[in-house]
């Protein structure tokens, strides 16, 4: 039953992964796009939320309903200014100017916040529990799973049948094509990346409700992020979302066994996955390429 | 006055010019055909008129109004519409999502989803298959069918023949009139030529870039317009008027 109740918790954590790792691969499927800074643009998210928390006295759910359309703003603002600028100068370009970008904002974060780890108060929530049983079922960690199920489900249904989505999957095959035929691809991406930086911001902050927050958080966000997108199938969401839970599965599982090798065991996984199915477990080889 | 008037233009890619000084008028509803041999410049041409490329010198009005200037999908909005050769679908989108992403004139026109499967009853039919499914012919008629659902005014057909057996050929070639009767204007690529002085009012023919020939498809001869399709030094002269 233990083994029941790891998997379990190595689900809660996947979907915690997925929620964190679902704007990366929404980018990368709609524009080919990796935003290497996604992970310290989940990051100013969270300080966002702390920020809005002290400055008014708020709860963190209140100071979310704030952060998370501002995150929202802040992805259109970066697409329409830096990223498609960056994406109409090659391949190269989008990847340099995300890393610029992410030593920005990490060094920034280092001059306003300091290095101190800060903490995320959020009541009791990080470590109240349901129990079943044997199985626990931790709040905190059923709410990312559910969220990350929800963000996910509602972009595949506003991509599979709304004139949004058609317009993106139309721009995402044929990017000239879908201009010759009337789309307007700069406001299309900016909702894109936009959508992708407030999940991202999201679920950074309810990450850091456990882990605390720190100005260099973002590289390790984004390296679990990229693995869950790169196990899963790259463009594909809900590889992502099985991706994150392989990874989470892996990590909890083997802890059991030995906690200094799981984090090793994750990174295993990832490697085997390169090795034997480059494209990822729902992703086409055509896309990988 | 002409819908679409293309006026001395010149246009290229990076530092290859392909197209020298060429001129083009088409009227309300007239087909004209566009023949060349391959490399003659027919689809950088609809390529600039569509507005995927810019023109280095020259113009192009539509129904009078400079046009030249404007974006690529402002040029689909405002009536100007291409088929591009090779089809080009959306590969991962069904046939009617297909129809359904071209924005803008959807409702200036007489080309509802409805109508367009009553022209194409082979896409009806396929309406709900991916588009990489589909055959060649189902393909060509999507790919004809979505640039109609913007209602152009003027339709630009690259190849429509291209990889598909005669007899689809000629079905599409039929509905050419129908879509001319709703006052669309085409000016259609053919490779065939004897086709292409079929299928249309007037004829143009390309070589390295320069219109070499224009006339009337039903009074141009067939032999001047061949010796100028492969650029032949004499070409005996006909009723055509050399340019």
């Amino acid at each position: 039953m233990t083994w029941v109740n790891d998997i379990l918790q190595g689900i809660f954590l996947g979907g915690a992964y997925a929620l964190t790792a679902v704007g990366l691969s929404l980018m990368f499927g709609v524009m080919r796009m990796v935003n290497l800074a996604h992970g310290d643009l989940a990051v100013c998210g969270t300080y966002l939320a702390t920020t809005v928390m002290a400055a008014f006295g708020v709860p963190l759910w209140a100071a979310m309903l704030i952060m998370v359309p501002l995150a929202f703003v802040l992805g259109l603002v970066l697409q329409l200014s830096l990223f498609g600028r960056a994406l109409r100068s090659g391949t190269t370009a989008p990847l340099l100017v995300t890393f610029g970008l992410s030593v920005m904002i990490e060094n920034l974060l280092l001059q306003v916040y300091s290095a101190n780890t800060r903490g995320v108060g959020a009541g009791d929530l990080d470590v109240a529990a349901a129990h079943i049983g044997a199985l626990v079922l931790p709040w905190l960690a059923m709410l990312k799973l559910i969220l990350a199920l929800v963000v996910i489900g509602g972009l595949s249904v506003l991509l599979r049948f709304t004139a949004w989505g058609r317009r993106v999957r139309a721009t995402s095959d044929d990017l000239a094509v879908a201009r010759l035929q009337g789309i307007r691809v700069r406001p299309l991406f900016a909702s894109v990346t936009g959508i992708a930086i407030a999940a991202a911001a999201l679920a950074g902050t309810l990450n850091a409700v456990t882990t605390g927050v720190y100005p260099t958080l973002g590289a390790l966000t984004l390296i679990f992020a990229f693995e869950a997108v790169v196990i899963g199938g790259l463009g594909s969401l809900w590889g992502t979302l099985l991706g994150g839970m392989l990874l989470g599965v892996t990590q909890v599982v083997v802890s059991q066994v030995s906690v200094p090798y799981a984090l090793l065991a994750s990174q295993l996984l990832f490697l085997v996955v390169l090795a034997v199915r480059p494209q990822g477990l729902f992703g086409t080889p055509q896309a990988a390429g | 006055m002409s819908t679409l008037a293309v006026r001395d233009l010149d246009a290229g890619y990076e530092d290859f010019q392909a197209l020298f000084g060429v001129s083009l008028e088409l009227a309300e509803g007239e087909i004209v055909a566009l023949v060349g041999a391959n490399g003659a410049g027919k689809t950088t041409l609809l390529m600039t008129i569509a507005g995927a490329l810019r023109p280095w010198r020259g113009a192009i009005t539509l129904d009078g109004t400079d046009i030249t200037g404007l974006p690529d999908y402002q040029r689909a909005r405002s009536g100007v519409v291409l088929v591009p050769e090779g089809r080009r679908l959306f590969a991962s989108l069904t046939a009617e999502e297909n129809i359904l992403v071209p924005a803008g004139r959807r409702d200036a026109g007489p080309w509802t989803l409805d109508a367009l499967y009553e022209l194409f009853p082979m896409v009806a039919a396929r309406r709900s298959h991916r588009a990489a499914l589909l055959s060649g012919g189902e393909q060509q008629a999507v790919a004809i069918a979505r640039a109609l659902a913007a209602n152009p005014r003027v339709l630009l057909l690259d190849e429509v023949s291209l990889g598909l057996a005669p007899a689809i050929v000629d079905a599409f070639y039929r509905l050419l009139p129908e879509i001319q009767a709703a006052g669309v204007s085409i000016l259609l690529v053919e490779q065939d030529v004897d086709r292409a002085l079929a299928a249309s009012s007037r004829t143009a023919c390309l070589l390295e870039g320069r219109v070499v020939m224009t006339g009337d498809s039903a009074s141009l001869d067939r032999d001047a317009l061949i010796a100028a399709y492969f650029g032949a030094p004499a070409a005996p002269p006909g009723p055509a008027v050399r340019t």
